[in-house]
């Protein structure tokens, strides 16, 4: 096999600066889509905690379709779907400033909403009764136990799933070149056309995302340990 | 200081209290006993309306517990209970968990809340463990930190359900070292427990509860004489046989 | 709506079969068992490794786990589209450098549910098996497999609900797969795409959560068998 190494070729000029715009738009797809899916796990999960039927059966509607339809169809609806729905100038207008990095930001924040909701549930789940029991019988409100002991046990809980979910986000921001955002799988596999470097640019990719990914586990472990909820 | 007047409870269609009379007076510590589904844990746990009751009237200091100007939330932070599973709040340091009345019900600060949480910790002779998590320390050091968290707020009553019954042997004495200790400072008290050498030496009175109805009313004299109730010999016999 | 089935049904099903190659639904699922079950005993081997004697082989496993978790998926699958002929000289069929793919990737994770299954057990398993005299191979085969992999049966099946997800990342590298078909139909229907996702996305959505009420039925039963044999151990 003749093929010669050369990672220079692709780590300068414009294949260095190409890579350069795709690990931005990863990161803003991966930081914007985190940020929002974990302020909507948290508005679903309270509005499920309400016992009321109708919106409790349309969060679990929420939920189940966001984990068993897989990801890459859930970026297809929002993509071909809903641009349908929507009139010709709204369209012209999101696509100059570029709708596709959009659609992957609310499709994956949907999504990782629905995953997030359902650990911070189990979470709630997992503490005792007795613990609201205690609470409320020193003489702390509903409101007051669920501020000060209940929820205090429930996101420590929740933690190592968030982060794993937050591991599993980042990987997943990946999928968004399949709808055309220039993000760095998509970039890699630009180049690698181009160039015929294949083996340089898948490379250079994914030691990026394995570096990113190291630092996420990395935190992870670091904060699982710090937060452990250790109950006897 | 607390009076059940025909106290009754039901789950569902199952009668658990039947038309229960009693009366606590201050300052003394009443023990309750009898076999296990007695009710005996179902009756102290109406009086801070952890259970509610369906017929009769529970009085704290004259004032009907249910009554309409009364605020579930002061009741209880008038009244201590403490816990068989100590149910101390794993995500809070020992002190914290003292503090937290404190804090969250009493509004005071935390410079406030501490010194006093500190005193209260000595008190049941844990100063030591002030930062110590509940997962650090043993199940008799917790059921004292679940005793000081249920006094911080000066209660008129502390109302105690099987305090001993989830330790292992060499960690009864302490804890009933302790509820001894403030029995002689005069805190009214109400104590389910099997302990019947310790109820013997402390309580005031001891009630025996069968099928959801209070049987016998004594004197601990009176109570472990041949003159008891049939029922509460043939309990007490059965327990001296367990230990 | 109505008419995009009756007028795909049969290509969503199983592609252009028998006049052209097979796909759709039937691809999809081919795709998902295969890779399944080529994982299993790759799983089991890092299970072994990853719970086995600290040392070189621990280490090696550990580094696999850990570091196949660190790449995106889509990674894997253009590095075994593109780097597997190229290694092995010779083009190959884009479902198996798929397939490739999924089981690499799963083989991380399923492996460390097996290995989880396996630190689960009671010490005294071992320790019952040491006492008989076995060797390392029939207490891991007679005695610890068969209960370890009994008890993460509903994680095993959990897996095929994500394989069956993950393997839509076919269509990106042209696999004639369920989605891969519908992206086919989408571009001669223009105008309907809401139609076609949500009817593709129906397809994936009856198919995974039925597997993951049976993950929930399975996990309910197996359980309660487990707490079954406590409640025995506490009576005796």
């Amino acid at each position: 096999m003749g093929y010669q190494f050369d990672f220079g070729k692709v780590l300068q000029g414009e294949y260095l600066e190409l890579i350069l715009e795709g690990l931005q738009a990863t990161m803003v797809v991966f930081v914007f889509s985190w940020i929002i899916g974990l302020v909507l796990a948290v508005v679903l999960t309270v509005i499920r905690a309400v016992e009321f039927k109708p919106t409790q059966f349309l969060v679990a509607a929420f939920v189940e379709y966001h984990r068993n339809v897989p990801m890459l169809i859930q970026l297809f609806v929002w993509y071909f779907g809903f641009a349908v729905v929507l009139p010709d100038a709204v369209n012209d207008y999101l696509n100059d400033l570029g709708a596709e990095i959009g659609y992957a930001i609310v499709a994956l924040a949907l999504n990782k909403a629905a995953y997030m909701s359902e650990d911070f549930r189990s979470g709630l789940r997992s503490i005792h009764p007795a613990q609201m029991e205690a609470a409320r019988s020193i003489g702390l409100t509903y409101l007051g136990a669920m501020c000060w002991v209940i929820l205090p046990q429930a996101w420590r809980l929740a933690l190592p799933a968030l982060l794993g979910q937050t591991l599993i986000l980042f990987k997943g921001t990946s999928l968004a070149a399949a709808i055309g955002v220039a993000e760095l799988s998509y970039q890699a596999r630009y180049i690698e056309e181009q160039s015929f470097r294949i083996f340089e640019a898948y490379g250079i990719a994914t030691a990026i995302y394995m570096l990113i990914s190291f630092a996420i586990m990395w935190l992870s472990s670091i904060l699982s340990k710090r937060y452990e909820l250790r109950v006897k | 200081m607390i009076e059940f007047q025909n106290v009754s409870k039901w789950f569902g269609a199952l009668q658990v209290l039947r038309d229960v009379n009693a009366t606590v007076a201050k300052g003394t510590m009443t023990v309750l006993c009898g076999p296990s589904g007695s009710g005996k844990s179902t009756l102290i746990r109406t009086v801070n309306r952890l259970e509610p009751i369906q017929k009769g009237q529970i009085t704290l200091s004259g004032r009907d517990i249910y009554a309409k100007d009364i605020d579930v939330n002061v009741l209880r932070s008038g009244i201590g209970f403490v816990f068989q599973q100590f149910n101390l709040f794993p995500h809070l340091s020992v002190v914290e968990n003292v503090m937290l009345p404190l804090l969250r019900i009493r509004k005071q600060s935390r410079a406030q809340a501490r010194p006093a949480a500190m005193q209260m910790l000595e008190r049941v002779g844990l100063a030591e463990k002030a930062n110590s998590l509940p997962a650090d320390i043993s199940g008799g050091q917790s059921q004292r930190v679940a005793i000081a968290r249920s006094l911080i707020l000066k209660p008129e009553v502390l109302v105690l359900d099987e305090p001993t019954s989830a330790l292992d042997p060499e960690m009864v004495g302490e804890v009933l070292k302790l509820l001894r200790e403030l029995s002689a400072d005069g805190i009214t008290m109400m104590c389910v427990t099997h302990e019947m050498g310790f109820a013997r030496e402390v309580a005031d009175r001891i009630w025996f509860l069968r099928n959801g109805t209070l049987t016998f009313d004594a004197e601990p004299t009176e109570f472990f004489s041949n003159d008891a109730h049939q029922d509460v010999r043939n309990f007490l016999s059965a327990v001296r046989k367990n230990h | 709506m109505l008419e995009i089935i009756q007028e795909y049904w049969l290509l969503l099903l199983i592609g252009e079969y028998p006049h052209g190659k097979l796909g759709g639904l039937a691809m999809t699922l081919i795709i998902s068992f295969v890779s399944l079950i080529v994982t299993f005993p790759c799983a089991v081997l890092i299970a072994l490794a990853r719970t086995g004697k600290p040392g070189i082989i621990q280490s090696i496993a550990y580094g696999f786990v850990h570091n196949v978790r660190a790449i995106p998926l889509l990674m894997l699958i253009f590095w075994a589209y593109f780097a597997v002929p190229m290694i092995i000289g010779f083009p190959i069929d884009a479902a198996f450098t798929l397939i490739v793919a999924i089981v690499i990737y799963q083989t991380a994770y399923l492996g460390e549910i097996i290995a989880a299954g396996i630190t689960g057990l009671p010490k005294g398993q071992r320790e019952a098996a040491a006492a008989l005299g076995l060797g390392y191979i029939p207490t891991m085969f007679r005695i610890i497999l068969p209960q370890a992999i009994f008890n993460v049966i509903p994680g095993i099946v959990n897996q095929l609900t994500t394989i069956i997800k993950e393997s839509s990342l076919g269509s990106i590298i042209a696999v004639s797969e369920l989605s891969y078909v519908m992206l086919q139909v989408n571009s001669n229907e223009v105008t309907k795409p809401l139609q076609i996702f949500g009817i593709l996305a129906a397809v994936y959505f009856v198919l995974c959560f039925a597997l993951s009420q049976a993950t929930n039925w399975l996990e309910r039963r197996i359980s309660s068998r487990r707490t079954g044999q406590v409640v025995v151990e506490a009576v005796a």
